[in-house]
């Protein structure tokens, strides 16, 4: 049986001392990237906090299984995925999953379609949608949120969306293109009625948006 | 002229955007987009979607008082922060 430094007792301060300046290093200091990963799994902020918490307990628990120079980042994903499973007692997959993705995309397509014949073609510049989009991701079935917030959100790429949820890459495109139509098709109908709004409060004044917007609805009909 | 339909680009739409293509066709969908104003339109709203969802990304420093806790409840069990001084 060898040292190797991992076990809790007779060990040299100087040897705690190298091992928490490394944990510090190459777990701590992922902290931000783990806990939008803890975010985009937990619906609510202060689970995701607590999961955030649980995750560092056990990385520094575990640290002397950690190979040096591997992937850090990963090895705490992984620890938080497991974490947030083993709390929810629940496997990841509750919703079966369409997979068209042509069907999706053009969806997109005639969600855009849509908006731009409600003179929303401008939508995302014209209203801020952060808050309602905020609230239409949590509103998405769970699978389909939780690929929203790694990819689109965060800015994982799919391979690395696929490795930490242990799904294959077509899964994540599949799932994402779902999200994308799901929340285009929530914002839209929270932009007209914004929509609306505006040229309530634009008619009380004199306002030549006004006067294009009606002449649009005119050519229409 | 265009070598691909309109059909067949929209349905690249998201795996252009997301830089998923292959060099190839990635450089016919840019030469579409350069001839048709309606899949432009198509690609551009999108675009701005997607660059709308990815503004709600948090910042690192928004997480700072987190961190604080979680070095808190490791302290607890034994950890030492760098320049903390614990191995006197």
């Amino acid at each position: 049986m060898g040292e190797d430094g991992s076990a809790g007792h007779e060990v040299s301060d100087e040897a705690r001392a190298a091992n928490d300046a490394d944990f510090a290093r190459n777990a701590l200091a992922w902290l931000p990237d783990v806990t939008r990963f803890a975010r985009a799994l937990a619906r609510n902020g202060d689970d995701a906090d607590d999961l955030v918490q649980e995750t560092f307990l056990r990385a520094y628990r575990f640290w002397h299984t950690f190979t040096p120079g591997s992937d850090g980042r990963r090895w705490l994903f992984t620890i938080c995925r497991n974490v947030f499973l083993r709390r929810a007692q629940r496997d990841e997959v509750v919703t079966s999953v369409g997979d068209d993705t042509d069907v999706d995309t053009m969806a997109a397509i005639n969600l855009h379609v849509a908006a731009r014949d409600a003179g929303l073609d401008d939508m995302f510049a014209r209203f801020d949608l952060g808050p309602a989009i905020t609230r239409a991701i949590d509103a998405l079935p769970e699978v389909y949120a939780v690929v929203e917030r790694m990819v689109d959100v965060d800015g994982m790429s799919y391979q690395e969306a696929a490795d930490v949820l242990e799904i294959p890459v077509g899964t994540v495109r599949s799932r994402l293109f779902r999200a994308r139509r799901l929340l285009q098709q929530d914002l839209i109908e929270h932009a007209r009625d914004a929509g609306i709004r505006h040229d309530e409060a634009l008619q009380a004044t004199d306002d030549p948006v006004r006067g294009r917007h009606e002449r649009g609805q005119h050519e229409r009909t | 002229m265009n070598a691909l339909e309109c059909g067949h680009v929209v349905r690249r739409l998201w795996d252009y955007l997301d830089g998923m293509l292959p060099e190839a066709e990635r450089a016919d969908i840019v030469a579409h987009l350069q001839h048709c104003a309606n899949c432009t339109a198509h690609f551009e709203f999108e675009q701005s979607f997607l660059d709308t969802v990815g503004r709600l990304r948090r910042d690192d420093r928004e997480f700072e008082p987190l961190k604080d806790q979680v070095i808190a409840a490791l302290k607890a069990r034994g950890f030492a922060p760098p320049g903390t001084g614990r191995a006197k």
